[in-house]
């Protein structure tokens, strides 16, 4: 085995495999599914917030993705299509139940809400509250609209005109799911920490725990 | 209880803030928003805390990985409809897959001294206690021990399929390769049956359990060579 420079010999090996799949070699099946199961396994957990739901979908993903890769041709990256075709599985099935929608109503209505905010509270800043531990709860308790727009744009690192095309709806309206999703979750920390935290500044001071 | 006190913004300054604030995140509004900020403390604790939610749902870490059951089920759906053109013999999947044995031909020696090393000092508590019945007979190895796993309990089967496939073709074998083999799975019946008789004394000890997996893979692989060798 030759030590190269890794990014280049991983995709090498990631050709390599997605080649010998198109043989059908069930190993490199096996192989792909481990290289790509906990990005799609995240992701499925984030959009549903339940594990089970999330593994089903996991399943279905690379199904779906096994069966059409001998027209795979690397138009895109691989890692790309997995995940655009697991964002679909995901908002699929959230379709089914009637949850993802982005309601124009809402869009519109809400339009000109005042932020919430703290007058007269100095201390009431949350940068220092703000880590990976709440975030995911606190997108965990996100409407499914305003989640998807922010799991998409923010964590997953979509467009706008992206999720437009995915979620079928306009540009605009992806980018006002987006603000909302993220004032939102500021609340869900401004409450957290009057629960929690406001007899204690130590907590506001509190730096985002690294290397989790 | 504390409350949060909420009340209409007067400043107009604050109000083109917010109505400006999502287009700046986007990056493509004036920089009105962070002026008003640098005066206006409330407006400027909004800003940071957005900013700092977007960093972090950056980088948010994976979660852990699926379950084993999504790959078995995509495995095996996989496998019924036809889409694993270039197999493996059907033995090693199952090995893999139990992950028992290790791949490098080292390691397997090792692991197969600890299971003798492990089988003696079954051995020594069995004929102490007296209850060990020494008749091993084909049927005892057919027997599955409860408590296994999927994929463990396919293994076991699967070695299973795989005597019976060698017992119809036995008498095609050199009889010195024969006799070798013999005396292979001879040992390994006896290990297994120990670790069964074991297991029925202590149907919990996971490292019994373990040792009798690995019985099943070592014979495995022997009967697997059989095979090959039967096949030449
Ligand atoms: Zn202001």
């Amino acid at each position: 085995m030759s030590l190269q420079k890794p990014a280049a010999s991983a995709a090498a090996t990631e050709t390599q495999l997605i080649t010998r799949a198109q043989r059908g070699d069930e190993e490199a099946f096996a192989a792909l599914f481990e290289a790509h199961k906990r990005r799609v396994y995240s992701l499925c957990l984030r959009m549903l917030g339940n594990p089970t739901e999330a593994e089903d979908l996991t399943q279905e993903a690379f199904l779906q993705l096994f069966r059409k890769i001998a027209t795979f041709r690397g138009e895109s990256a691989f890692s790309t299509w997995l995940h655009r075709l697991a964002v679909n599985v995901v908002l699929m099935h959230l379709r089914k139940k009637g949850l993802n929608q982005i309601s124009l109503d809402e869009t519109e209505n809400s339009q000109g809400e005042p932020i919430k905010r703290d007058y007269g509270d100095d201390d009431r800043r949350l940068v220092g509250s703000i880590d990976r531990i709440g975030l995911n709860r606190a997108i965990s308790e996100l409407p499914p609209g305003y989640r998807t727009v922010f799991i998409l744009h923010d964590v997953e690192g979509y467009e706008h005109n992206e999720i437009a095309e995915i979620m079928n709806c306009s540009i605009g309206n992806s980018k006002s799911q987006l603000h909302k999703a993220r004032l939102k979750l500021r609340e869900w920390f401004q409450q957290h920490q009057i629960q929690f935290g406001r007899s204690s500044p130590a907590r506001v001071a509190r730096e985002p725990k690294e290397g989790e | 209880m504390a409350e949060v006190k909420q009340k209409q913004i007067e400043n107009p300054g604050c109000r083109e803030f917010e109505a400006n604030l999502a287009a700046y995140l986007e990056g493509d509004a004036s920089p009105d928003v962070r002026t008003h900020a640098k005066q206006c403390p409330s407006c400027s604790f909004i800003l940071e805390d957005l900013e700092s939610i977007r960093a972090v749902a950056k980088d948010l870490p994976l979660d852990e990985a699926p379950s084993p059951r999504v790959w078995s089920n995509i495995r095996a759906t996989l496998a019924a409809e036809g889409l694993f053109r270039e197999q493996k013999p059907f033995w090693r999947r199952w090995i893999a897959a139990a992950s028992l044995v290790p791949r490098t031909a080292p390691a397997a020696a090792l692991a197969f001294a600890l299971l003798l090393a492990v089988i003696m000092v079954f051995k020594g508590d069995i004929q102490r206690n007296g209850s060990r019945q020494p008749v091993l007979t084909p049927s005892a190895a057919s027997v599955v021990p409860v408590g296994l796993s999927g994929v463990q309990t396919n293994l076991v089967r699967t070695v299973q399929d795989m005597e019976a496939n060698y017992k119809a073709h036995e008498s095609s074998l050199d009889p010195s390769a024969k006799q070798v083999y013999e005396a292979g799975l001879t040992s390994l019946n006896n290990s297994i049956q120990e670790c069964l008789d074991s297991l029925q004394k202590q149907p919990h000890n996971m490292l019994v359990r373990e040792y009798l997996m690995q019985a099943y893979a070592q014979k495995a692989e022997i009967l697997a060579s059989a095979m090959e060798y039967g096949s030449r």
